[in-house]
């Protein structure tokens, strides 16, 4: 099969195993995942090409939110690993130009994928903070990316069989993610493997 | 796949990539008879699926092999994409497949479309019979389908596809460019 029948495949089983309720266009998060998150409760997100990282438990419900703040800044809420191009629509929709790639157990996007922003491109303005709401959903919140960066979350098995979800900026376009094996406990958007046991505590 | 599993692939993923990786290819070519632009043809491949993925739980022994039921799918998203276009509306797909096209892809997909040149000819040569029998003709000689699959394929018994393939042939006596694709029961073109 070409990259294109890979790639759709990923986000057609993602849809499989998405509740009925989260297959239609109408969605909403009702229950949250166990969050085990990097640095804390309240990591704070990286205003710089680092990614992010924090980890949901297996078999968990629903989707995600989008809200655009009345300050300008966009909270984003991930119940689950389903809906990718859905979650992108969103973000996309409330002026943060994003690339959402969900990935199967094993499999990584071929690195690099992307250009990395820097830090100064980013210029200190994109943070946020990752935190769990009140129904259990996994939510950060961040301001909206200068022109010309490309927020990127993308999901992996950590290393300990977690799903890991990881968020970076990319300095311009982000090319299709190319689906390849992943060795074995490495860390979402190609970075180094992450040891859930010193990450954090069990959200 | 067996008949039995086609209702797992709503739920099971698993049972659904077996059934995707079966009859990707099928689709593709289905979509690419009609369609000569690689970002429709990926977007209604996307579409086939979700589709299938909707509707598998409800098929029925009766609807035909598993292959007649995907025909039929494939053929009402075509269908429902031309309705869209000839309104000049668009809805959010929840997959879109052009997101998912890389230069390699789109390479790969021109050549598809390339492949199935003769089969695209025919079937805009085939726009001014009536819908029905256009349907049964389409199917047959450009998708490879028996009449029986045909008849399953688009909710109609095999006498009746039958009696529309004869009516469809008679018309086309008198445009015999077409009538040499359109007079075999096996397609001409590549499958």
């Amino acid at each position: 099969m070409s990259n294109f029948d890979e790639r759709l495949l990923v986000e057609l089983r993602s849809l499989v195993t998405a509740p009925r309720v989260d297959r239609g266009q109408g969605r909403r998060l009702r229950r949250g995942p166990r969050v085990l998150l990097v640095g804390g409760l309240a990591a704070v997100l990286a205003a710089a090409a680092i990614a992010s990282v924090f980890f949901l438990s297996t078999g968990t419900q629903a989707a995600y939110a989008v809200t655009r703040n009345a300050d300008g800044t966009v909270t984003v809420e991930i119940d689950s690993l389903n809906d990718a191009a859905g979650l992108q629509t969103k973000l996309r929709a409330v002026g943060v130009n994003a690339v959402v790639q969900y990935l199967p157990e094993g499999k990584m996007c071929k690195q690099p994928w992307f250009t990395p922003a820097g830090h100064d491109a980013i210029g200190g303005t994109t943070q946020g903070s990752i935190g769990r709401s009140t129904d259990g959903a996994t939510r950060f919140t961040i301001t909206v990316p200068p022109a010309g960066i490309t927020m990127v979350i993308s999901t992996q098995t950590g290393s300990g069989g977690e799903r890991a979800l990881g968020i970076g900026w990319a300095n311009g376009a982000v090319p299709p993610c190319q689906v390849v094996d992943a060795p074995a406990g490495s860390g979402p958007l190609g970075g180094p493997p992450v040891n859930s046991a010193t990450s954090g505590g069990q959200g | 796949m067996r008949v039995q599993e086609l209702g797992e692939i709503t739920s099971d993923p698993d049972a659904f990539e077996r059934f995707y990786r079966q009859h990707v290819e099928t689709v593709q070519r289905f979509v690419a008879r009609r369609v000569d632009d690689p970002y429709v043809v990926a977007d209604l491949t996307a579409d086939v699926f979700v589709a299938v993925i909707e509707s598998a739980s409800s098929y029925r022994r009766s609807r035909g092999e598993p292959v007649a039921w995907l025909y039929g799918i494939a053929r009402n998203v075509v269908a429902d994409e031309r309705r869209r276009n000839a309104k000049e509306l668009r809805t959010v797909a929840r997959i879109r497949g052009r997101e998912l096209v890389d230069v390699d892809d789109l390479a790969a997909l021109h050549e598809r479309i390339d492949g199935e040149s003769a089969a695209r000819e025919l079937h805009r040569g085939l726009t001014r019979l009536p819908a029905g029998e256009r349907a049964v003709l389409e199917l047959i000689s450009l998708d490879g389908l028996s009449v029986v699959e045909a008849g399953h394929a688009l909710g109609i018994g095999a006498v009746a596809a039958r009696v529309r393939l004869h009516r469809a042939r008679r018309r086309l006596q008198r445009r015999p460019g077409l009538l040499d694709l359109a007079t075999s029961d096996q397609p001409e073109v590549t499958t």
